[in-house]
């Protein structure tokens, strides 16, 4: 009997992926050894890697495990800045439920797969050596059960959830500001752009994160609106600028609380500020009066979900049911609400999947024609989507097919503020981890400054030399 | 170590690095591949990825062998001693007689995902469902029928735009070895092939039901969901000071 229990013990504890750091060797340690050990994997020509790629994870108090990957991290950003001469684009990604840091674990090979295409874009027509694609990792133990134990795994959702909430809790949130702040810290560093990504709990993470820094931000904004509509330019906030040019929550697994708790307070003040984009398409004719050539709003933070993500539209609000968060909405909010929605539902559904907190529709566009838009919002956004795969979710025609999207305002929501909710189709993002891919690449790029500029005027080479040391 | 040897090393670097480090890049998914990268382990979840033979492996393990399968096996065995009672003379009921008859039931879910892995896997098949995203309920319900017995051939989606579709051995083969391995041991009474032919029947019935949730499960959830869902409740505000003064006045006359 004892020996049936020791083997099912030792069976169990197979299951177990170990909770640790997963990148180990600083830069100076490991110049000749194993880049994938690094906290910090440097651009390759030779393996044509376009891109570097920074590992600073977190333990399960939300400490980090090192502290000196921070600083390498850093530093990658500031060579990819003198690589692309003030024309870097800064990745930052922080993983969710079932993944970590690891050498092989499924975001990082396909965030890695994906930063290659990116680069391939933005950094088309120059050569590597002078392609500024920095990422950086956020990586925590979000994985504690191996992949061939399905049940068991699914069943990990409220242990990881649970370290989730510690790790946003702790350190993460100085590091995340701390590489923000970095990106545009210096003399022309104006023309570097940051995107930074939370998917799943890691949603979770970076709401939590930046909370306070868009708090502050808001506040600054509500003392200079004064009941009049406003462009951003026209105000002063200094803490926007320790911020990201753009923060996404894709298929956040966490309660709309903290957002509807958000926008309670602030909403008044945020729906009359315009933050606004420059046109996309440089020097046009006064007479053209194309999207391309307005300048179109952009968001402060887009939270974004699929509407086929099962895992947050379905199963969080069961989990969330059974066992609730621990953040409330506060009686401010609670009178805020807006109507048909109630405190039972906002504790339990994630934003981006309750449409009484919308502040945009994205509607296909008949036959690539997205001209109707305009009669509905003059303003609205075109995301272009260049391919779906044939065989992608969501495409009925069996053929590669571009897809045209106008993302419009919804002038009678509740929330008309920078703070942009809505769902995804199937077709860009068909369920709750496909997210590395090229429509949702596209997707994302109608939300920044177009990346024209990291052609222009690129500085020389670095030598073999000087790259083989770095 | 002499310097000669090292002399082809140096020329090849010259001749590979140098080129590529001043070569400009071209926005193409096939010339950015980085080099040396695993692939990725998704164990058949990601419908954009092909599946390497370590994911049919990890698909036949955790589709054969979950929770839902065993919970699904024990409610049969217990329904089966009242509802069926097929084995119940033989086998009798209680533990042992219940205990054969999860038996039973586990070792059909095993031969059925293991016959399927393994012809699949001679065949080159694709043993995931996948949704039509077509419109209009009747060719939805002819696609999900038809996909029962239909699979994709292996193929690669982000290099390929067309996948092209055989009948599936393995799923035949799966609902076969299901039906047919409890001929070892079922009773002599009900050990025919007829009966075998029934439980492949059954099998197939299953991989069916299977067909038909992936095409229609985002519509069985949302009515589900739109059945479940009560109408909010009404927050009532409270009252403002003027409401409350007029209130207060109201009661002082």
């Amino acid at each position: 009997m004892n020996g049936r229990i020791a083997l099912l013990a030792l069976l169990l504890l197979s299951a177990c992926v170990p909770q640790r750091q997963w990148r180990t060797q600083p830069a100076a340690a490991s110049a000749n050894g194993n880049a994938e050990d690094r906290f910090s994997m440097p651009l390759n020509v030779k393996q044509n890697r376009l891109y570097s790629l920074s590992f600073v994870e977190f333990d399960n108090a939300g400490n980090p495990y090192d502290a000196r990957q921070l600083p390498e991290a850093l530093a990658a950003i500031d060579a990819a800045d003198t690589r692309s001469n003030h024309h870097a684009v800064v990745v930052v990604f922080v993983h969710g439920w079932k993944n970590n840091a690891g050498q092989n674990n499924n975001n990082v090979l396909d965030l890695r797969r994906q930063l290659n295409r990116i680069a391939a874009d933005v950094c088309q027509g120059i050569t590597p050596a002078q392609c500024g694609l920095a990422a950086i990792y956020i990586g925590w133990n979000g994985d504690s059960v191996r992949r061939q134990w399905g049940t068991l795994r699914q069943a990990s959702i409220y242990s990881r959830r649970g370290v989730a909430q510690h790790v946003a809790a702790g350190k993460v949130g100085d590091a995340l500001l701390t590489v923000m702040g970095h990106v545009k810290k210096g003399n022309g560093r104006n023309g570097n752009r940051s995107i930074v990504v939370g998917h799943s709990f890691g949603g979770l993470i970076l709401d939590a994160a930046i909370d306070t820094k868009l708090r502050q931000a808001a506040a600054q904004i509500a003392t200079q609106v004064n009941g009049a509509d406003r462009n951003l330019d026209a105000l002063t906030v200094p803490v926007l600028q320790e911020l990201a040019d753009l923060i996404v929550l894709i298929n956040e697994a966490a309660p709309g609380v903290r957002a509807v708790n958000f926008l309670a307070e602030y909403r008044r003040a945020l729906q009359r500020v315009h933050f606004l984009l420059p046109p996309r398409r440089a020097n046009c004719p006064p007479a053209d009066t194309s999207q391309d050539c307005k300048s179109l709003t952009r968001p402060l933070i887009l939270a974004v979900s699929s509407e086929t993500d099962l895992a947050t539209k379905t199963l969080l609000p069961i989990s969330e049911k059974i066992s609730a968060s621990k953040l409330k909405l506060t009686q401010e909010a609670i009178q805020e609400l807006p109507k048909d929605l109630d405190e039972k539902k906002v504790s339990t559904t994630a934003s981006a999947h309750t449409p009484q907190l919308y502040s945009h529709h994205l509607v296909e566009c008949d036959k690539e024609d997205c001209n109707p838009c305009l009669k509905r919002d003059k303003y609205y956004i075109p995301v272009r989507i260049r391919s779906l795969p044939a065989l992608a979710p969501g495409n009925p025609t069996n053929k590669d097919m571009p897809l045209n999207y106008c993302l419009e305002r919804d002038f009678r929501s509740w929330n008309q503020t920078p703070y942009w909710i809505f769902s995804l189709p199937t077709a860009i993002v068909p369920d709750h981890g496909t997210i590395f891919t090229d429509r949702f690449t596209d997707f994302l790029t109608a939300f920044v400054q177009p990346l024209r500029e990291m052609t222009e005027a690129p500085p020389p080479p670095p030598s073999l030399k000087q790259e083989a040391g770095r | 170590m002499s310097i000669r040897p090292l002399r082809p090393n140096l020329f090849l670097l010259v001749i590979l690095v140098i080129p590529s480090t001043y070569a400009q890049i071209q926005a193409s998914p096939e010339t950015t591949k980085e080099t040396g990268l695993p692939p990725t382990f998704h164990c058949g979840e990601r419908e954009d990825l092909s599946m390497t033979n370590r994911d049919k492996r990890c698909y036949w393990w955790t589709h054969s062998f979950n929770a839902p399968m065993v919970t699904g096996a024990l409610f049969n065995a217990a329904m089966d001693q009242w509802v069926k009672n097929n084995t119940g003379k033989e086998w009798g009921q209680g533990v042992e007689g219940f205990s054969r008859r999860f038996g039973t039931r586990i070792s059909q879910s095993l031969a059925k995902g293991s016959g399927q892995a393994i012809v699949g896997m001679i065949f080159k098949e694709d043993p995931r469902f996948y949704a039509s995203y077509r419109r209009g309920f009747g060719k939805r319900l002819g696609y999900a029928l038809s996909h029962t017995f239909i699979v994709r051939h292996d193929c690669d989606p982000e290099v390929t735009s067309v996948c092209s579709e055989q009948l599936s051995a393995g799923r035949l083969a799966g609902a076969f070895a299901s039906g047919f391995v409890g001929m070892a041991w079922t009773p002599d009474r009900i050990n025919t092939p007829q009966q075998a032919l029934i439980r492949s029947g059954n099998a197939m019935a299953g991989v069916m039901a299977g067909s038909l949730w992936k095409e229609f499960q985002p519509d069985i959830t949302r009515l589900f969901t739109a059945i479940v869902r009560r109408p909010p409740k009404k927050v009532t505000a409270p009252p403002s000071v003027k409401q409350e003064k007029a209130q207060q006045s109201r009661k002082r006359s």
